[in-house]
């Protein structure tokens, strides 16, 4: 066999039809921005829905009197301070260049699955649990408590929504976690031996 | 010393550049990664705009080439990863390919659309690493090059040419032996 012997499958190789579809530097550079834009307003919309629902709290915690409505607000703005905090710590850590070798990139994409499989597995401990304090004791009043709303249904209503909430959130973030894992089965399936010492 | 495409004039440039001369080269890497047509233009589509945000941090320490192979093929790996999670197909190493063509293919006259056809199938077969370097040695970067593109040792990227070659001729010539 010579070095030739593959220069017909080459040039076919070379000459197929790929129905290049055109795009011109304006085009990818308007959708490069419109990509961006939409990651930025859905970030404005965590971070605000968040905030407000921090600033909501310290208004409560500032207006009332009430010795257990207003432990029970403080308790929900530390658990949402540090399920803010945890959030923002936990996917904000990996970054990496567009144009790294194929083997680094697919080694660091294994990575990131992994974390990405980490912080939907254990969401509910560092994300839902800081939170059940506060909602619990203020639900503790409206059921319990000198609340106007007790012996009516409306605090069955809010605990029937809360549960809900939990629920789903549960089941969703299982269901990622799934999919993440499933991910990253593929490409351990897919390694190749890469004839690199480990750690190259 | 190098330094990052800074201005985007600079990155348009460079961009303009990558498609003028591997607009075709990126064009076959989504088509051989892909084979829906709709799925096809998305990942074409995902190539040309994660090259264009690549642009702003080129630094020319590498050649146009090897960062624009870099990002397409690695856009395409996590493609075939994430379908590949769906699938459930299993794909193979080179050294796992026997046979590149069916003996009833290899029995009759193929034309060069059945052998692309062919050659199509085998890279679809293939895992991410293997089907890069399938890939860019059909593109008619050497070994070198290959290396600096994949992060593989230029001796590994030898071995599996080596192999590839010889599947590849086999799939060519298969009518005649």
């Amino acid at each position: 066999m010579t070095d030739h012997d593959d220069d017909p499958i080459k040039a076919l190789w070379r000459a197929q039809s790929t129905e290049v579809p055109a795009m011109s530097v304006s085009y990818v550079r308007h959708r490069t921005s419109e990509l961006h834009r939409t990651f930025r307003i859905r970030n404005w919309l965590e971070q605000g829905s968040t905030i407000l629902a921090l600033a909501a709290c310290l208004f409560v915690i500032l207006v009332t009197q009430h010795p257990w409505v207003r432990s029970g607000a403080t308790l929900l703005l530390i658990g949402g301070a540090y399920a803010m905090f945890q959030w923002r710590r936990r996917t904000a850590s990996l970054s990496t260049e567009p144009s790294q070798s194929s083997v680094a990139s697919i080694a660091f994409y294994k990575r990131e699955l992994e974390l990405k499989r980490d912080i939907h597995s254990t969401l509910w401990r560092w994300y839902l649990l800081p939170l059940a304090p506060g909602a619990i004791t203020i639900l503790s009043w409206n059921f319990f408590g000198d609340s106007p709303t007790k012996g009516t249904l409306a605090p069955w209503g809010v605990l029937g929504m809360l549960v809900g909430w939990i629920v789903f959130s549960v089941i969703y973030e299982r269901h990622k976690a799934t999919q993440c894992q499933r991910e990253i089965d593929a490409l351990s399936g897919m390694e190749t031996d890469t004839g690199n010492p480990p750690g190259k | 010393m190098p330094r990052p495409a800074g201005t985007t004039d600079d990155a348009d440039r460079l961009f303009a550049r990558a498609l003028a001369e591997f607009g075709s080269a990126r064009a076959r890497i989504a088509y051989a990664n892909e084979a829906d047509r709709a799925q096809r233009a998305d990942l074409q589509q995902e190539i040309y705009l994660e090259l264009w945000r690549s642009f702003a941090i080129f630094d020319g320490r590498c050649s146009l080439g090897t960062w624009v192979y870099r990002v397409a093929h690695n856009m395409a790996a996590r493609h075939v990863t994430r379908q590949h999670r769906l699938s459930h197909r299993e794909l193979l190493n080179l050294e796992e390919i026997t046979e590149p063509i069916d003996p009833h293919d290899a029995a009759r006259q193929l034309d060069d659309e059945q052998r692309l056809a062919l050659l199509n199938k085998l890279i679809g077969q293939l895992k991410p690493l293997d089907r890069q370097i399938v890939l860019l040695y059909l593109d008619g970067l050497d070994t070198a090059q290959i290396s600096e593109v994949t992060g593989l040792s230029v001796s590994h990227v030898g071995v599996k040419i080596h192999r590839a070659k010889r599947l590849l001729v086999q799939l060519y010539e298969g009518h005649h032996s």
